[in-house]
């Protein structure tokens, strides 16, 4: 990286969607060595630009534990597999470019599952998450139909896990009506309204979706790699911003790993980001 | 302004996206490893961990790991493939990052040709025994034909 460049811009004729590939380890073994796992990224419309990785910790156990990662013509992305910790919040740099319709290649070496116990029920909050941006042809029109100038602005929604929503793969959707001027928005945050921090347990995923209602995901993406205040995921933040005209709706869903023991809980989702003001 | 386009304040460079840069080649993000399990009291002169031969290597961070249980301080030092030293004396672990979100950073990056090897000194400070993982993380170069 050179010092002083400019900012990345997209080329001209495409369009980037910041969007997260997940790896989820559920149905692996603790204690087995898996090779040759694949992620599918990229489609039939677009490639995908590897950024970060995340989530190492989540998939094996410390040391010996290992993880390796492939490119899209199944070259390693490191001299040998690294401890699980060389994979939790790391930067790509420059992003590796992975074309429509290739894998992410992936080895295990002693799986160990992170999850949610409580007595005999157990859910699983295992999985590695690769952020970047999908890109595909022609315009994304992001533009305002007024002059403007941004000033921050921040939507917040509650939503409480009561005891009837425990660990199951049905979402509950939280919808955020962005009122009176187009907004970009830049990252998420959540608090535990208990606490006032990050939650504790944070076991639960989420699903963002853009304007058009396109997921921003392969999956359900777990909290702590989604959110910017996130204590294991830094600067988890979407670019480019996400745009939401006045009068759309962000469309959030929620799925719980929870077990009733566990609830009530109630968090704070917070929509940070930039409003465009008439000017 | 199309502020979509614009620097999101709440993410790393990374996530912003660094691109290819120069003209005539192509960087791939490569992690070289030294791995290595000492006992009390152990010093390592000359490690050597091989740069492959179809890339030059730009050494741009490093950062380690430790096997659970076999934690414990360290001094290391690097030098280049030339066997020049890249400090004055051997440095202790707690001046290298333990994270890969923020390594300890090289700068300027340090290239090392292809076919050549980055040179450790490793001394066991701890009195246990410990098992680390240093990780030299950087591009891989590989030339672009006229």
């Amino acid at each position: 990286m050179r010092c002083c460049q400019p900012a990345y811009q997209t080329p001209d004729g495409f369009n980037d969607l910041p969007f997260v590939y997940v790896f989820d380890a559920d149905a692996l073994v603790d204690g087995a060595d898996v090779r040759n796992l694949a992620v599918p990224v990229g489609g039939l419309d677009h490639d995908f630009y590897l950024r970060k990785i995340g989530g190492g910790t989540n998939v094996v156990a410390a040391a010996p534990g290992r993880i390796s990662l492939r490119d899209p013509l199944g070259f390693a992305l490191s001299s040998a597999p690294l401890y699980r910790a060389a994979y939790d919040d790391a930067g790509v740099v420059p992003e590796l470019y992975y074309p429509n319709n290739s894998i992410i290649g992936l080895d295990l070496v002693s799986v160990l599952r992170r999850n949610n116990t409580v007595g005999i029920n157990i859910s699983y909050a295992s999985q590695m998450a690769f952020w970047g941006v999908r890109r595909r042809r022609g315009e994304r029109n992001d533009q305002s139909s007024y002059r403007w100038e941004g000033k921050q602005y921040i939507y917040t929604q509650q939503f409480t896990f009561d005891a009837g929503f425990i660990s199951s793969p049905v979402p509950r959707r939280v919808i955020v009506a962005v009122q009176n001027r187009d907004f970009d928005l830049h990252a998420l945050r959540v608090f535990d309204v208990a606490t006032g921090a990050f939650p504790v347990l944070p076991f639960f995923k989420l699903t963002l979706y853009d304007r058009f209602e396109e997921g921003l995901a392969s999956a359900p993406v777990l909290v702590e790699q989604l959110c910017e205040n996130s204590p294991v995921a830094t600067g988890s933040a979407f670019v480019p911003a996400l745009y939401y005209p006045a009068g759309s709706q962000i469309r959030l869903d929620i799925t719980s790993l929870y077990w009733a023991a566990q609830l009530p809980i109630t968090v704070e989702i917070e929509f940070v980001g930039v409003e465009r003001m008439a000017r | 302004m199309n502020l979509a386009q614009a620097i999101n304040p709440f993410a790393p460079p990374a996530v912003e996206g660094i691109g290819q840069q120069d003209a005539g080649f192509i960087d791939v993000d490569y992690t070289y490893t030294y791995d290595v399990t000492t006992l009390v009291g152990v010093s390592l002169r000359d490690q050597q961990v091989p740069i492959s031969q179809d890339a030059d290597f730009y050494l741009r961070a490093v950062h380690y790991s430790q096997q659970a249980g076999f934690v414990g301080a360290f001094n290391y030092r690097l030098a280049d493939a030339q066997g020049y030293q890249m400090s004055s004396g051997m440095i202790t672990n707690g001046n290298l990052s333990n994270s890969a979100a923020r390594p300890t950073v090289v700068f300027p990056e340090h290239m090392f040709p292809a076919g050549s090897r980055i040179i450790i000194d490793f001394d066991n400070v701890a009195g246990v025994e410990i098992r680390t993982q240093i990780c030299f993380k950087g591009v891989k170069r590989y030339r672009l034909r006229k």
